[in-house]
């Protein structure tokens, strides 16, 4: 599903003329079967994420003629986190707290060494953990 | 087993035959059925054992692996009542607490949730809507199958709470008709 007009170039431009902050586009390996490219943009107020959600989606339906059915803007009832998913190319708009907090760069790029994904679980299997079936009932 | 068969049949004393079939049948029956939940509470241990959630400290150990194994097999997926388990690393997910999460309402015109599905969560005394991403019934063909029914908090207005989550996470997500590319965004792993 690549499309041939409607690419990363062109929404690279897009966020540049929309005065996003931070346009941060990450390629992701095709292990990931996820997108292409991930692309995580800050902008000033609610307003403004929502008007660059809306023109984004704009330009997606004026220049897509054999269209990707399903695009819509996700996140609409929020006021920090809007995306859009647009197949190959995924879009989030956040504000620069909601950044902070998820910090989506770090998992992206450092994958299993990223150092939330670490302080996650320092639990190890406890010692009364029994593996595989046991044969008492026999 | 044979200890058993043989005191019950000097408690009935004279049996014909074909009762003594019956017995023996109902016995290896029950038998056979008490193994596979003890094999079932064995398995589930063994796969879920990154039990983050239910706080897997020193002492209290026994006790959260008795909280969170379940003794009857898998039903309709999650449906009123079922308990969960919350795989993102929210406050609220993982912090320790005398009884698992329950599923309270699923919002859906059946009362079963699939993946993909909200339900309202009791957790720690406070209702918190959840994301299913995983249950233990076997769905469409192809995809996966989870050995424990999983579960990431939400907000209400779709945010989710954790910021990270480290199990696997079904690709059919993406298909589904809702909003899931939060939940996609801050997962590690797909299957």
């Amino acid at each position: 599903p690549s499309l041939p007009k409607f690419n990363i170039d062109f929404v690279v431009n897009l966020l540049r003329q929309e005065n996003a902050k931070d346009i941060c586009v990450i390629q992701v390996p095709p292990e990931i079967k996820y997108c292409h490219y991930f692309i995580v943009v800050s902008g000033s107020s609610t307003r403004h994420l929502h008007a660059m959600a809306q023109y984004m989606l704009k330009m997606y339906k004026h220049r897509k003629e054999e269209s990707d059915p399903h695009t819509r803007i996700e996140g609409k009832e929020t006021d920090d986190w809007l995306c859009i998913d647009f197949g190959s190319i995924v879009v989030h708009f956040m504000l620069p707290e909601t950044r902070e907090t998820y910090e989506l760069e770090k998992l992206w790029t450092l994958g299993s060494y990223d150092d939330q994904l670490a302080q996650m679980t320092p639990q190890l299997l406890p010692e009364d953990f029994i593996l595989g079936q046991t044969s008492e009932e026999q | 087993m044979p200890r058993v068969h043989n005191s019950l049949i000097s408690y009935t004393g004279q049996l014909t035959r074909i009762q003594m079939a019956l017995l023996h049948r109902r016995l290896g029956f029950s038998l056979t059925h008490l193994s596979n939940t003890v094999i079932r509470r064995h398995f589930r241990s063994r796969v879920g054992f990154a039990l983050g959630p239910q706080g897997l400290l020193g002492g209290s150990v026994s006790h959260s692996f008795l909280s969170f194994a379940s003794v009857s097999g898998a039903c309709q997926a999650i449906q009123k009542l079922t308990r969960v388990r919350v795989v993102d690393n929210s406050a609220l997910g993982n912090a320790p607490y005398h009884r698992p999460p329950k599923c309270i309402h699923v919002y859906n015109k059946t009362g079963v949730g699939k993946v993909g599905d909200k339900i309202l969560l009791a957790i720690k005394g406070e209702k918190k809507k959840a994301l299913i991403v995983g249950h233990k019934m076997p769905g469409p063909h192809m995809t996966p199958r989870f050995d424990s029914n999983n579960v990431v908090l939400i907000e209400d207005n779709g945010n989710p709470l954790g910021t990270r989550i480290k199990t696997p996470i079904p690709y059919i997500l993406r298909q589904r008709e809702g909003e899931f590319s939060k939940v996609l965004a801050i997962a590690r792993n797909f299957v």
